[in-house]
């Protein structure tokens, strides 16, 4: 589990130090991911006209431009077609948390995404369970998990720590107002 | 597949490649690269400037201004005008721009710039809002920027072709060759495979020289009626075919082939020449995995066979395949959307008798490839280019 932050004593002598987080900054549209994260759930936007899965986030549908684009719950089964290991990070945030383990996944629903991989999932290629889950920044990352299980973060957090330190999970966080309800 | 006979480029000319110097970093503004490149145009071709009468510009540091912007800055009165931001195919596309303006007489002379600043911070900043794809669902994930999405593509690659690291080395030790006598590269210093292989990890699996390394600097060149060229003595090639290419493939789950698939055989048809022909090609090269990928794409070799085509051509000057000649943007830096420039202006030297390295001998006919923005995870903008020097 993540640690809670310690509150510094009156006239602390340390200096206070400047608290990072991930990069918050995303479309509005995208934030659909983070509303539905914050409800424990992994939606991405499908096509009322057509079916079609979208992801990134999207004003339109990519097949046949409907703009009728409806939030919906996703099993997040994939197959996980290519890694990396990154070793440098153009962002302050992260450069703290190197090295970070990234994944691309195919969705069996269609599209590819950009992941964070559980340090249990094996070598490219291999079946995954992508998640989404709030990071730090209180905004949704996607996270795959190995074979079906995305039990997996909360029954072995330690196992991660860089991962686990980037974000995944609302647990004594304050989660900015995402128009969900999240409960206690 | 194809809709209309392309027209050629018949009595339209490619002249005055001008680089400005590049530097790792540099307090100036984009404006100030734009401005030297103009300078080095007019000096070279002894036009006045306001013998311009259109621009065709590509940068990525120029905001909030856009080319429109830059006329006023520049002091420039046009009849024609165009912003090409695509990144690495800007100077394939923007060569057809201008060649079709001039073609139809809606301008006389254009220049075709791009020009980039880089200073602290700035390559952060443009990584992090690239796209709304690359904000939202990219820099999110380490902002590892085109390292990382560039390692997807090599560690795919490399799974599915067969491809070694070694494979990769080869090129950027060559490329390193051929820098070693361009006076405008950044990289002075010979590189050994061994020093490749064993450089600091950067995203696996690249290390440190897969790496472009991001510069500020400008590319430029003419594009003008041949006897106009010739009236101003200048040395020129012409163009014998071009094609370009967007989001191509988008139901590839990840890339491994890039849209001159689908237009190789028009090109080499209107440009009227074999592969055989072919003396020396400037690919878009940040990071090796796609210069094999143009390579295969083009069709020098076969999809998966660019492993086996590297290991059996020597890609230097003096070489049997002679790629990336100036050393490319590996090893003379990416100096922003010029790296979408670098090899069209040292094709041009290269093919005119105006080298400013080493020499390709009796190069007369070169293919310039480009390849831009990383939009989300795979690049979209796909170009090529067939340009005849001399005695062509």
């Amino acid at each position: 589990m993540t640690r809670s932050l310690e509150e510094p004593g009156q006239n602390s002598p340390v200096p206070q130090a400047r608290v990072l987080l991930p990069p918050s900054r995303r479309s509005h549209i995208a934030l659909g991911l983070t509303t539905a994260a914050a409800q424990g759930r992994f939606e991405l936007q499908v096509c009322s006209s057509c079916g079609a899965v979208q992801y990134p986030p999207r004003e339109a549908c990519h097949r046949c431009l409907s703009v009728l684009l409806d939030w919906q719950f996703q099993d997040g089964g994939g197959e996980l077609i290519s890694e990396t290991t990154l070793f440098h990070s153009h962002d302050e945030f992260f450069r703290e948390h190197l090295p970070l383990r990234l994944g691309m996944v195919r969705l069996d629903s269609g599209p590819t995404a950009i992941v964070y991989l559980h340090g249990k999932v094996p070598p490219a290629p291999a079946r995954v369970k992508v998640d989404a889950r709030l990071d730090k920044a209180g905004r949704a990352v996607l996270v795959a998990f190995p074979g079906d299980d995305t039990k997996m973060a909360d029954a072995d957090p330690a196992g991660d720590s860089p991962l686990w330190e980037a974000g995944c999970g609302p647990h004594s966080r304050t989660v900015p107002p995402t128009g969900g309800t999240v409960g206690k | 597949m194809t809709t209309s006979r392309r027209q050629g480029y018949e009595d339209i000319v490619v002249t005055v490649p001008v680089t400005v110097p590049y530097v790792r970093y540099s307090t100036h503004g984009a404006h100030w690269f734009v401005a030297r490149a103009l300078a080095g145009l007019l000096e070279g071709s002894r036009l006045s400037k306001s013998a311009l009468d259109g621009l065709c510009l590509s940068s990525f540091t120029a905001a909030p201004d856009t080319a429109v912007g830059l006329t006023q800055h520049l002091g420039l009165s046009l009849r024609w005008l165009d912003h090409i931001p695509m990144g690495g195919a800007a100077g394939i596309v923007g060569l057809r721009r201008a060649l079709r303006a001039v073609q139809s007489g809606d301008a006389a002379i254009v220049a075709c710039v791009a020009a980039d600043t880089n200073q602290s911070d700035t390559f952060r900043t443009t990584v992090r809002s690239f796209s709304q794809f690359a904000q939202d669902a990219v820099y999110p994930y380490g902002a590892g920027g085109p390292n990382a999405s560039f390692a997807f593509l090599t560690a795919y690659y490399m799974r599915t072709f067969g491809a070694r690291r070694e494979d990769f080395g080869k090129l950027c030790v060559a490329q390193r060759n051929n820098a070693l006598k361009f006076p405008l590269a950044l990289f002075k210093k010979p590189l050994t495979l061994e020093e490749y292989l064993e450089a600091r990890p950067i995203a696996d699996p690249l290390r440190l020289f897969d790496c472009v390394m991001p510069c500020a600097g400008a590319e430029a060149f003419l594009v003008m009626r041949r006897e106009r060229a010739q009236d101003l003595g200048l040395a020129f090639a012409s163009v014998l075919g071009t094609i370009e290419r967007h989001n191509s493939f988008p139901d590839d789950p990840i890339q491994t082939r890039g849209g001159w698939v689908l237009d190789r055989d028009e090109l080499f048809a209107q440009a009227g020449v074999r592969h055989a022909d072919i003396d020396l090609l400037q690919t878009y090269d940040d990071y090796p995995v796609i210069s094999v990928m143009q390579m295969e794409d083009l069709g020098f070799c076969a999809k998966g066979e660019g492993p086996d085509f590297v290991r059996s051509h020597t890609f230097t000057n003096d070489g049997d395949f002679p790629v990336n000649t100036s050393g490319g943007q590996l090893s003379v830096g990416q100096a922003g959307a010029a790296g979408g420039y670098l090899g069209m202006t040292e094709a041009l030297r290269q093919i005119t008798g105006a080298s400013l390295g080493a020499a390709v001998p009796d190069a007369r006919i070169a293919l310039v490839s480009g390849f831009g923005m990383i939009n989300y995870d795979r690049g979209l903008c796909c170009g090529a280019a067939i340009l005849a020097g001399r005695n062509a």
